[in-house]
This record gives C-alpha cells, structure tokens and sequence, in this order.
C-alpha cells in the first residue's frame, strides 16, 4: 500500500491518508486481516505527526474499515467483504434506476433494455474502458 | 495519555526578564516542541525542568514527581542534549562516556556502540576536535545510551548543515516509535517542527502563547491574500497582523471563519507556515504593547 | 559519590601526574628548599585553586547538575577529594623517605600530620569561599597564594628559624603529648564539618 501526502492541497492530511487507505480497500489491494502500518511508523515515514495519523485510524476504525487490536496493530476488517459488495451493490442499483428513468423517457421498452444488456455481458472485458 | 512533565504556574524573575506564569504538560510518547525567539525563554524553561535553576514561583513535576525533591531520581530518566555541551574538552570521546556512564544505573553499552557506529565518531578523539554535528551526535549518543524516558533538548539543530538537522529529526522520530519515551525540545527553526513536532508550544517573552497539537496550530490560523481595496476598519479586525505592500496584502487570521465571510472568493486563503504564525504573532505583540 | 570521584580523576590525571612529579622533586631534594613538607602543602593548595579554576573555565557545573546527582554528593566529592590529594603528596614524601632510609625521628613525624592538618584547614576556608565569591575569588585567590608563597612563607620561616620558632615547637612538646593530639583533631575536625555544611548550603542555592 502507498500512501502520498500532499502538504499543499486544501484537503486536511488525515483525510488524505483515510481517504487512500479506503481507496486501497476498496481497489482489493488491502484485504481483509492485512496489518497496516503502526500509527508511529507511518508518522514517521510520512514526516508527519504521530496525532495525525492516530486520528486517520481511529476515523478509519469508527466507520468500520480497520480494527485495532491493542498490543498487535491495526488490521483491515472483516465485515468490509460483505459491506463492500453491499455498497457496490446499491451503487449498481442507483445506476440501473437512473438508466431506467432514462429509457422510460426515451421509450426504451424493457425487452429493448435486455438486449442491450445481454450485448454489454458477452462484450470482452475493458474494451472501450481505457 | 499521561503527562511526563506538567509546569504549573512557574514564574522566575530576573533582572530584565522575566518567565510569567508559565504552565504547559508534555504528554508520554510525544515528540513535543518548544518555539520562540532567541532569548524569549526556552532555554530558561529547560533549565528549570533539570533543577539547574529553582523557580520563584509555581511548581514543575517530571513522572509525577517534584523535581526538586526528587531531582536525582528523576535525571536518571532523562537524556539531555544542550546547544553548548560543556563537556571536558580536553578528554576523547571514550574517557567523558566512561564518565557520564557511571552516573547512570542503566547504562547500555551496546546501545552506545551502536550509535557510535550509527554516527561514525571516533572514539579516541578529543572532544575539542570534533565539529560542532558531531559533538551534537556525540551527545545524543550518550542521552539515548541509557534507557532515558525524557530526552530533553535544547536547540539541538541551530548551527548544523540541513543534512544534519534532517538526520536528527529522523533520529527523534525514531525515539518514540517506542510509546514509553518522549522528546521535548526547543528550537527557533520552525521548519524542523513543522516536519517532526505532535505538540508545540511557543514561548514568547516569558509567556505561552499557545500550546497544542501541530495539527490544531495550522487549523486554527489562516493565511489570507488579496487586494488592498479589500482592507477597511471592520475587515482589518480578524487579523492578527497584516502586511501591506503596493499590490496587494497577506494576513494572518485566527478566525478562518469570519474571514472566509468577509472576503469569500475574492481572496486567496492558505495555510500559514509555522514560522508565518510565529512572525505575526510576535509582531502583533509589539504593536499591542 | 565514587562516580564523582572518577571524574576528578580521569579529568585530572595529567595535572595530578605533573604534581606528582614536581612534588618528587622537592622530596628528592633535587630543588633544595629548608622546608620540603611547606612547599608540599603549598602545591596541594595550588592543586585545589588550579583545578576550582578550570571547572569554571569549562562550564562544567552545568554538566555536572544535569547528571543524576546531589549537590550534597558533589560538594562532599571535592571535599574529600582535595583532602585526600593532599594526603597523597604527603604520603609520597613518607614513603620516598622511608625507601631511602631517611625516616625521621619521632618528633619530625609531626612534620606530616602538620602538613595534613594545613591542607584540612585550607580547604576547609577554600570551598566555602569558593562557592560563595566564585570564580573571581579563585582568580585573585590563586595570585595571593603565588605572592604568599614566595614571599611571606620563606620570610616567616627563616623568622622563625632565627628565634626559634617564638617557642611554640618546645610549647607543644611540654604539652601532654594525647591530649594535645585529640584536641587538635577535633578542632580540625569540627572546622571541617562546619565548613562542609556551608559549602553544601551555598551550593544547593546556586543557579546555572
């Protein structure tokens, strides 16, 4: 995992930080038990205060992405599996009904939105992504 | 979060200068700064924290103990490192170690080699040889040659090359990765805080001007930019201080709020550097008197 | 206290050394003087003023206090520490004369406790002095004792010489020999104790 600090962007540090890590989550790099780096060490190698990056992670810890065992670390949590796919779930439901509405008021008819849809399933992965 | 040294109200008068009510805590596993001005009272702060001078008022407790009476308990625990060391010049470098050595029950030879190796010195040279970096490392070999839980500075950086200083902010930074210890030191080269310091406090004329976490000394300050038209008497009022040049004026504020409120898009705000907050700090000061 | 000790003696070393080497030579008679055991006395004083002196050139009190240790320790260091110096020179005359055969008789044994006894009381007056006036006081101090001691000592000695010492050898010799003896210890020994009780109240109230 690699996290970059940006001292002059607007966004406060530790969000930069809470906002990488869940990146990094979320992107499968961290997965569910890998240890993070200690609070200190990550201080350290980020220049940066020890109160900063405590406050990253006990953020990270309120909103259930990481865990703190005292005496061991901090790991990426495990409910974040099922929390991950259920958030992108209800983001593939959010789209679906934005398409729906969209169609609706094109006069797409549903069997027209299948097909559309079968094509886009059989469709080599990545193309036309980059 | 426990307090390793806590002044309470401690005031030392001299002739024309005085330390006023001065109270601030240094918590366990920190690295704490202490900033200001030549002469505005750091050096003296230090003093008082190793009994070397007795305060006038006000009481100073070090691992929850008085440090008057317990003085030489509480040193045990402590690695200092002073901008002058006045070590014996004229012995080497091994001779003062096997003299400051036996003063410590927890002497660690290994752990002195090792920095002796980490820093390159050379141990039978004479101390008055060695440069002014490495009489610095020399030093802080020997405070962390003793499992101390304080390491105390005094201006550890002022006259060393950046390559130097930034070796010894690592050093600090490397220190408390064990949460038993904590580094207390003063400096007036703000840069070095900005990279290392979780707590900071600035020492003004014998007063504390604030004393918080890095983080809450750069929220609580904003640094304003815009267009001199923009000045009149109710928008000069939320700054601390302001420098006006034929295009254009940079403040200082702590209210970042209602400055936002006052020039909205029309200026530009950015963080203060620390040594930004110190400068207009202390200008304010003088204009207040 | 030992650590202390260690210290005045690793930073010393060459100086005692040098000492040692003079003070050999006045005991070899090498340098021919009337009084060897005067001039031992006078080099250990040297020794104390020397040594006072260069602490303060060094800064080292600050050093010293920020180390884990009690003003008490360091003050009662130095006493015994210049005592014992001092004793050391005597002691190096006693033994060269003993090695040579020249052991004195009963009467000149006295020679060596006399010249312990001056040292006791001048360092007995030296340390609260000094902790009191400070370094000027040993500026001027070690001046004074150069003056005195090529002047006035030789001056009262060959004095004395002529008349006989006033009478106070022959005094002493009538007295009962005992009591004599432990008066003169604790009156030394009382004025030690004295002098090192002020020299640790002025030292604890000093600021670096």
């Amino acid at each position: 995992m690699n996290i970059l600090i940006s001292n002059s962007a607007n966004e406060p540090i530790y969000e930069q930080i809470k906002r990488q890590i869940k990146e990094s989550i979320l992107r499968g790099e961290l997965n569910e038990g890998d240890l993070l780096p200690s609070i200190r060490q990550l201080a350290k190698d980020l220049h940066i205060s020890v109160i900063t990056t405590k406050r990253a992670y006990d953020d990270l810890e309120k909103e259930g992405y990481i865990a703190t065992v005292v005496g061991k670390g901090s790991f990426v949590a495990g409910q974040n599996r099922e929390f991950l796919r259920e958030k992108r779930l209800r983001w593939i439901e959010e789209k679906l009904a934005e398409v729906v509405a969209e169609s609706k008021a094109l006069n797409v008819s549903l069997p027209e939105l299948i097909e559309m849809l079968k094509l886009l399933y059989e469709e080599p992965p990545n193309e036309g992504k980059r | 979060m426990e307090d390793v040294v806590v002044l309470d109200q401690v005031s030392k008068f001299y002739k024309d200068f005085k330390l006023d009510r001065i109270s601030f805590s240094v918590k366990k596993g920190f690295i704490h700064g202490l900033i200001g001005r030549n002469g505005a009272g750091k050096t003296s702060t230090i003093k008082l924290l190793m009994n070397l001078i007795k305060p006038d008022e006000g009481s100073i407790r070090i691992f929850g103990l008085d440090n008057r009476e317990h003085g030489k308990e509480i040193r045990q625990r402590i690695g200092f490192v002073y901008a002058d060391n006045h070590y014996y010049e004229d012995l080497t470098v091994e001779k003062m170690k096997r003299v400051i050595a036996s003063f410590y029950h927890n002497w660690d030879e290994q752990a002195y080699r090792r920095y002796l190796g980490m820093f390159d010195l050379p141990a039978d040279k004479k101390i008055k040889h060695l440069s002014k970096g490495m009489k610095m490392k020399y030093s802080i070999a020997l405070a962390l040659s003793h499992h101390a839980e304080l390491i105390i500075m005094d201006e550890p950086t002022s006259g060393l090359d950046p390559v130097v200083r930034r070796e010894i902010l690592e050093l600090m930074s490397e220190i408390i990765q064990d949460e038993n210890k904590t580094v207390l030191f003063s400096t007036h080269i703000t840069s070095d805080l900005e990279q290392v310091a979780d707590y900071i406090t600035f020492i003004h004329d014998g007063h504390i001007q604030f004393s918080l976490t890095k983080d809450e000394v750069m929220e609580k300050y904003t640094l304003v930019k815009g267009r001199t038209d923009l000045l009149d008497p109710d928008t000069r009022k939320p700054f601390i201080g302001l420098r006006e040049t034929p295009v254009g004026f940079e403040g200082l504020s702590d209210n970042p709020k209602l400055v936002f409120e006052l020039f909205g898009n029309q200026a530009i705000y950015e963080r203060p550097s620390l040594e930004d907050i110190m400068v207009y700090t202390i200008k304010f000061n003088h204009h207040a008197r | 206290m030992f650590n202390i000790l260690y210290k005045e003696f690793v930073v010393q070393r060459t100086v005692i050394l040098a000492y040692a080497v003079v003070a050999i030579l006045f005991i070899t008679q090498l340098i021919r003087v009337d009084g060897p055991m005067a001039v031992i006395s006078m080099l250990a004083m040297f020794f104390t003023f020397g040594t006072a002196a260069y602490e303060d050139k060094n800064n080292s009190h600050v050093l010293l206090n920020s180390l884990p240790v009690a003003r008490k320790e360091i003050v009662t260091a130095k006493y015994v520490f210049h005592i014992a110096f001092g004793i050391c020179l005597v002691g190096l005359t006693f033994i060269y004369r003993t090695i040579i055969g020249a052991l004195p008789k009963d009467a000149a044994m006295w020679q060596y406790v006399i010249a312990v006894t001056v040292i006791v009381w001048f360092v007995s007056v030296f340390f609260p002095m000094y902790f009191w006036l400070g370094p000027r006081f040993v500026q001027i101090g070690m001046i004074v004792l150069l003056i005195v001691m090529f002047t006035a000592v030789p001056m009262v000695y060959n004095l004395g010489v002529k008349h006989n010492f006033w009478g106070i050898p022959d005094f002493i010799q009538s007295l009962p020999r005992f009591l004599l003896f432990v008066f003169a210890t604790a009156v030394t020994i009382v004025f030690l104790i004295v002098s090192r009780l002020i020299s640790v109240r002025l030292y604890e109230r000093k600021q670096f």
